[in-house]
C-alpha cells in the first residue's frame, strides 16, 4: 500500500497566486507558504523561514548555546579538581576514602554543585539529541483521505496527523545547503532562490562531490553549463528573496524520495534526484550532461546501500556475537558431529567471524525459503538457477541471518552446514561414500540443531554400490532418509541437471523448487553497487556509476556463456585490477575501461567511436572499392549497415544485417563478403564460411547446429560461440535443404540459436550474407538489354521468379536483396589492375618491381573475359600469361634485386637492370 | 540603519534566549522526574535484556526437559535434567544479582539529585556555621 502515494498536488495561496510576495511585500495571508502539496495521505509544507533575520538569529542562538555549554564543561571540570583535591586532604588525615562525604569543606561543596549542574548539561544533551532524532514519520493510511480534493482553506484547517513540516526532517547538511542559496540569491539581488541557486551551494558538500564523481562526468562542462545559465537569470529586482515554486516543489519531491527510500532524514541525494525529477532548468542542465533520472536514482541508492551496509554490519558484529562458535547449541542439545566435520564447513561460524559477503537484494528469495520450509509439507528447498545467478550467495545469506538469529523458528539456535560432496566421495569406494553419508545424517538427526546444505545436489545422482539397475544411489539414501525424518536441507542445482536428474528421482519428491532467476537491469546494477565497496578497497580504485552500469549492460548482451550477476562483478574486478596497474591509486573507472575489456573478449567493438575510426566508417565505400570493382548498390547498402551497427542505431536483436547477393558467379559476391570482412571484422579469418552445396541433405542439419545424441558440436554454433563477431557467409543457399534455411529464418528475426547442448548462441554481432546464381541466366539477359540492378531485382520479385527458390518468410527476413551486374570489359580492366597490383606486391617481397603497360592491361582483361563466368577466367589468364613466366624467371635466376621488369603485349617481358 | 536594525535584533533575541534558559532550568527537573526517568528506565530495562539475552535464562528454563547432547535414554534425561537445574539456578542467581545491580542504577536516578542537594545544604551549613 506504501506505494500507492497518489500524484503530488501542489495547492497555492490563492491571494498571491504562489508567488509569496504582493506589492513586493511577504502576502499576509500565506505568511511566505505560498504553496504546498497534498501527496492524498499527508499535506507537505515547508514551516523554516530562511530570511536575513532568522539566519542571524539561528547564528546568535548557536552562538549562546556554545557559550552556555561551555560555562558549563568548565563548572564540570572544576568541580572534578576540587573533589580530587577533597580526597587528598582526607587521604593525608589519613581517613578512608568512603567516607568522603563526612568532612565538609569548600571544595566538596564546589564538587557537589558541579555535579548538580553535571546533570543539567546531560539534559541538555539529551534535549539536543531529541531534536535531532526527529525523523520522518509513516504517513497515515486513510484511504477516504486518498481521493479528497483538497482546496487552500480546507488545508490549513487539516489535523496535526495530516500536515508534514518538511523542513523538520532536512538532515543538517541539507538545511545549511537551503541556507546557502538563500545568500546566493542575495548576493546577486535576485528576488527568488531558484533551484539552481541551490545547485550551486549543493556542490560545497562532500556527498554531491561523491554523487558526480561517481557519475564520472565531465566537471568542466557541467560548471560552463550552470555559468551560463546562472548569468541568463532574469529576476526583477526586490528587497525580498523567497523561495521559488520550483524550489519548494524540489524540496517536497525530496522529501517524498526519502520518505519512500524509508531514509530517516532528507539527504542531499534526495535533493538531487529531486533536482532532476521536477521540471526545472537544473534538469536541462543535467540532461546536457548526461544525467538522467534513472542514473541519479542509481546512484542515490548506490549511496544508501553503502550506508546501510555499514550500519547493518555494526548490528551484526553485535547480535553475532552471541551465537555460539562450536558444535553445540545455546540450549545444549546437541551432540558431536566428528564424522560431519570432517566433511563440511560451517557456514554460519564464517558468518560469525564476517567472512561472508554480504547479500544484497533477493529479500523475495529467502522470504520464499522460510515460507517453505516453515510451511510447506516438506523441510527442503532446492534452488534452481544457471551457475553465477547468485544461488551461494542467498545461501550465505540465510547463514548470517541465522547468526544474527533473525530468522524464524525453524532456524533459530542452530547451524548452517555445507557438507562438501567432494569429499565426502573422495577417493574412496561407493559402498564406503554411502556409510560415510549414513553416519553423517544419523549425526545431523542426532545433533538436530543443523540444517544442511548440500552445493550440486545432482552430483549425488548415480553413486552406487549395487551393480544391477534400481540399487540405491547416494541421493536415494538421502532422500530415503529426509522423508522419515524431516530434514531441513537446502541445496542447490542447475535448471539443465534439475530436469535431467533430480525432478524425476527420489530427490524430486522430497524437495522443493526454488527458482532463482538471473537478476537483470537495474536490479543487477544495485547489486553491482553493493560488490563495489570491496573490489575498491582492494584495488585502491573508484568506480565510476558508468563503469557499473556498463558491466551489468554489456556482459548480459555480449557475454553469453555465463550469467549475472558474477559475470559483470568478474568484469569489475578484471577493470579494477588493469586500471590500476595503468594509471595508479585513486583512479576512477570509466565506462569506456569496461567497454575495452568486453572488446578484447569478444572483439567486438564498444568503446566510443574514435576519430580514425570514425573516418574510415564515413569512407567505407570507398575502402571497399579499393579491392572491390563496381556493384555501387550492394557496397552503398553494407556500409550503411556496418554504419548504423557501429553508432548503435540498430535494433539490438538482430544480426547487423541479413543479406541476400544475386547473380551470376564471378562478378564478385563472394568478394565483397571477404571484403567487409576484412575492412570491418579485423581480417578474412572472421569469415564463417559454409559452403551450402555441402548441406543438401536433411541430416546435415546435424552438422550444422550439432547433435543431441552425439554430442557432436554443430560447425556454425561452435563457430559462433567463439567468434561472435564475425561475418557469416552462406554460399549458394539456393542448394541447401529446406530445413536448413528455416533454422536461418529465426536467426535472422531473434539473432540467436540454440545449439544441441541447449547453449544460445548470439548472432547479434554478425552479418549474415547469402549468396545465390538463382535466376543468373535472367539477370545476364536483362543486363545485355540494358536493365539497371534495382529495376531487375523489382522485376524478380513481381514475377514471382524468387519466390521459385527461396520461402516468402525467407525473403522477407532479409534487409536487402542485392542483384550483382555482370561485368563488363571496363570492370574487368579494372579488375585486372587490381589482380596484377597484388602480383606486383608479392614479387616487391623479392625486391623486384613489377610494370605492366595499359596496352598488355588491356589485352590481358580481353583475354580474360568472358560474359558468362564474370572475372574468374581472369584469374587464370593473369596466372598462366604473368605469374608463370616471372616465376620462371626466377627460377633461372635472371631477375635480382631491385630489378624492374616490363611486362608488355603480347607476353613480351623486358629486364631493366638495376644499376649496380 | 543596518547597524541600529541587526543591535535591535540582538537585543530582543538574547532576550528571548535569557528566558528561554531560565525557563529551561525550570524545566530540567520536571523533565528528570518524568520523561528523563522514563528513559532512564527503559535504558536499564534493555540492559536486563541484554543480560538475560547473553545468559540463555529462557532458552535454558524451556529446555530444562530436553536432554543434552541427545542422550534420549533415561538415565541421561535424569542426568541432564539435574544438571539443567543446577545450572538454570546458577544463572539465575547471576542474573539476579545483575538485576539488583540495574535496580540500583535506575533507583539512583532519582535519589542521586536529592542526595546532591541535602549534601549541598549539609556542606553550606557547616561551612556558615565555622564562620559564624
Amino acid at each position: 500500500m506504501e506505494n500507492q502515494e497518489l500524484q503530488i498536488k501542489y495547492i497555492e495561496c490563492p491571494t498571491c497566486s504562489g508567488a509569496g510576495v504582493l506589492d513586493d511585500k511577504r502576502c499576509n495571508k500565506c505568511f511566505g507558504q505560498p504553496l504546498m502539496a497534498w501527496t492524498g495521505k499527508v499535506l507537505l509544507y515547508w514551516g523554516k523561514r530562511i530570511d536575513k533575520a532568522t539566519i542571524y538569529q539561528d547564528n546568535l542562538k548557536s552562538a549562546f548555546k556554545f557559550f552556555i555549554d561551555s560555562i558549563l564543561l568548565f563548572i564540570a571540570t572544576a568541580g572534578l579538581i576540587f573533589g580530587f583535591r577533597h580526597f587528598l586532604v582526607l587521604q593525608q588525615g589519613f581517613i578512608p576514602l568512603w567516607q568522603f562525604y563526612k568532612y565538609p569543606s569548600w571544595s566538596l561543596l564546589i564538587f557537589w554543585v558541579s555535579l548538580l549542574f553535571d546533570g543539567y548539561l546531560f539534559y541538555r544533551l539529551e534535549q539536543d539529541y531529541e531534536r535531532f532524532k526527529i525523523r520522518i514519520y509513516q504517513h497515515p493510511n486513510n484511504q477516504s483521505m486518498m481521493h479528497h480534493a483538497i482546496d487552500w482553506t480546507l488545508a490549513r484547517d487539516l489535523g496535526k496527523n495530516y500536515k508534514r513540516n518538511v523542513s523538520k526532517t532536512f538532515s543538517k547538511e541539507a538545511l545549511d545547503a537551503i541556507t546557502k542559496s538563500w545568500k546566493y540569491a542575495v548576493k546577486y539581488k535576485h528576488s527568488e532562490i531558484l533551484p539552481l541557486h541551490l545547485l550551486i551551494s549543493l556542490f560545497q558538500y562532500q556527498q554531491t562531490r561523491i554523487v558526480f564523481g561517481r557519475l564520472g562526468i565531465d566537471n568542466k562542462k557541467l560548471k560552463e553549463k550552470i555559468r551560463t545559465n546562472f548569468s541568463n537569470i532574469k529576476l526583477p529586482p526586490a528587497t525580498n528573496t523567497i523561495f521559488s515554486k520550483d524550489l519548494l516543489k524540489v524540496l517536497y519531491e525530496g522529501y517524498l524520495i526519502a520518505y519512500e527510500e524509508h531514509g530517516k532524514k532528507v539527504e542531499i541525494v534526495d535533493i538531487l534526484v529531486a533536482l532532476i525529477k521536477i521540471e526545472n532548468p537544473v534538469k536541462e542542465i543535467f540532461y546536457d550532461v548526461e544525467i538522467d533520472l534513472d542514473k541519479m536514482s542509481n546512484i542515490a541508492s548506490w549511496i544508501r546501500v553503502r550506508k546501510l551496509m555499514y550500519l547493518r554490519l555494526q548490528r551484526f558484529r553485535k547480535r553475532a556475537s552471541l551465537k555460539p562458535k562450536g558444535n553445540v547449541n545455546r540450549a545444549m542439545t546437541a551432540v558431536a558431529t566428528p564424522m560431519l566435520d570432517t566433511f563440511s564447513q560451517d557456514l554460519t561460524v564464517l558468518a560469525k567471524y564476517g567472512y561472508l559477503a554480504p547479500c544484497v537484494g533477493r529479500k523475495d528469495e529467502i522470504a520464499s525459503i522460510f515460507r517453505m520450509v516453515e510451511g510447506g509439507p516438506r523441510k527442503a528447498t532446492v534452488l534452481v538457477g544457471n551457475p553465477g545467478t547468485g544461488r551461494r550467495t542467498i545461501i550465505e545469506g540465510i547463514a548470517q541471518l541465522m547468526a544474527e538469529e533473525q530468522v524464524p523458528e525453524a532456524f533459530q539456535d542452530k547451524r548452517l552446514v555445507s557438507i562438501s560432496l567432494a569429499k565426502l566421495i573422495g577417493g574412496v569406494e561407493p559402498s564406503v561414500a554411502g556409510k560415510r553419508l549414513l553416519i553423517t545424517l544419523n549425526e545431523v538427526i542426532r545433533s538436530g540443531n543443523i540444517v544442511l546444505f548440500i552445493s550440486d545436489i545432482h552430483n549425488m545422482i548415480g553413486i552406487t554400490s549395487g551393480s544391477e539397475e534400481g540399487s540405491l544411489d547416494l541421493a536415494a539414501t538421502l532422500a530415503s532418509i529426509m522423508s522419515r525424518s524431516r530434514l531441513t536441507v537446502l541445496a542447490t542445482t542447475t535448471f539443465q541437471d534439475y530436469t535431467k536428474y533430480v525432478e524425476n528421482s527420489a530427490l524430486g519428491n522430497v524437495f522443493d523448487k526454488l527458482e532463482v532467476s538471473e537478476p537483470h537491469g537495474n536490479e543487477a546494477i544495485q547489486i553491482l553497487e553493493a560488490k563495489t565497496g570491496a573490489i575498491e578497497n582492494k584495488n585502491n580504485v573508484w568506480f565510476s556509476y558508468d563503469a557499473v552500469e556498463k558491466a551489468a549492460t554489456l556482459s548480459d548482451r555480449y557475454l553469453h556463456d555465463r550469467f549475472l550477476p558474477e559475470k559483470a562483478i568478474e568484469l569489475l574486478e578484471e577493470t579494477a585490477i588493469r586500471v590500476h596497474r595503468e594509471r595508479g591509486k585513486d583512479s576512477i573507472i570509466k565506462g569506456e575501461d569496461i567497454a575495452q575489456i568486453i572488446t578484447e573478449k569478444t572483439k567486438i567493438p564498444l568503446t566510443k567511436i574514435t576519430e580514425s575510426e570514425s573516418d574510415k566508417l564515413l569512407n567505407l565505400e570507398q575502402i571497399i572499392h579499393q579491392r572491390m570493382v563496381d556493384q555501387q548498390e550492394a557496397v552503398n547498402m553494407i556500409s550503411a549497415s556496418l554504419r548504423r551497427a557501429r553508432a548503435g542505431l540498430r535494433e539490438g536483436k538482430k544480426p547487423i544485417a541479413n543479406l541476400l547477393f544475386l547473380g551470376p558467379t564471378g562478378v564478385g559476391k563472394t568478394e565483397l563478403a571477404k571484403t567487409v570482412a576484412e575492412v570491418y571484422f579485423g581480417s578474412e579469418d572472421n569469415m564463417i564460411r559454409l559452403d551450402m552445396t555441402e548441406y543438401q541433405d536433411q541430416s546435415s542439419i546435424y552438422r550444422l547446429i550439432g547433435d543431441t545424441r552425439t554430442k557432436q558440436a554443430g560447425f556454425l554454433t561452435e563457430e559462433v560461440r567463439k567468434r561472435s563477431f564475425a561475418l557469416v557467409l552462406l554460399d549458394e543457399i539456393e542448394k541447401a535443404h529446406p530445413d536448413l534455411i528455416n533454422i536461418f529464418l529465426q536467426v535472422m528475426d531473434d539473432g540467436r540459436l540454440t545449439d544441441a547442448s541447449g547453449r544460445t548462441i548470439d548472432f547479434t554481432s554478425t552479418v549474415i550474407i547469402a549468396t545465390s546464381n538463382a535466376n543468373s541466366i535472367y539477370i545476364q539477359n536483362r543486363v545485355k538489354q540494358g536493365a539497371g540492378a534495382v529495376e531487375i531485382k523489382n522485376e524478380l520479385m513481381e514475377q514471382g521468379e524468387l519466390v521459385k527458390h527461396f520461402k516468402p518468410e525467407f525473403l522477407n527476413r532479409l534487409d536487402g536483396i542485392i542483384v550483382f551486374k555482370p561485368l563488363s570489359l571496363e570492370d574487368v580492366e579494372a579488375i585486372a589492375n587490381l589482380q596484377l597490383k597484388k602480383v606486383a606486391a608479392s614479387l616487391e617481397l623479392k625486391g623486384v618491381f613489377l610494370e605492366v603497360t595499359p596496352a598488355a592491361v588491356a589485352e590481358l582483361s580481353k583475354q580474360g573475359y568472358d560474359p558468362k563466368f564474370g572475372a574468374r577466367p581472369l584469374k587464370r589468364v593473369i596466372q598462366e600469361k604473368v605469374t608463370d613466366s616471372l616465376t620462371n624467371l626466377l627460377l633461372e635466376e635472371k631477375l635480382g634485386r631491385r630489378d624492374v621488369v616490363t611486362y608488355d603485349i603480347g607476353g613480351n617481358i623486358k629486364i631493366k637492370k638495376a644499376d649496380t | 540603519m543596518q547597524k541600529k536594525w541587526e543591535q535591535n535584533l540582538a537585543l530582543s533575541t538574547l532576550k528571548y534566549l535569557s528566558i528561554d534558559l531560565v525557563g529551561d532550568f525550570v524545566y530540567w527537573p520536571v523533565w528528570w522526574f518524568s520523561f528523563g526517568a522514563k528513559k532512564w528506565g527503559f535504558f536499564c530495562l534493555q540492559k536486563l535484556k541484554d543480560a538475560e539475552n547473553r545468559l540463555g535464562l529462557r532458552i535454558w528454563f524451556f529446555n530444562l526437559t530436553t536432554p543434552m547432547f541427545a542422550q534420549y535414554d533415561w538415565q541421561g534425561r535424569m542426568i541432564s535434567f539435574f544438571i539443567r537445574l543446577i545450572v538454570l539456578v546458577f544463572k539465575t542467581i547471576a542474573f539476579i544479582f545483575y538485576a539488583i545491580f540495574v535496580i540500583a542504577l535506575f533507583l539512583l536516578w532519582f535519589i542521586l539529585p536529592l542526595f546532591v542537594i541535602y549534601q549541598i545544604w549539609i556542606n553550606l551549613n557547616h561551612l556558615i556555621s565555622i564562620k559564624s
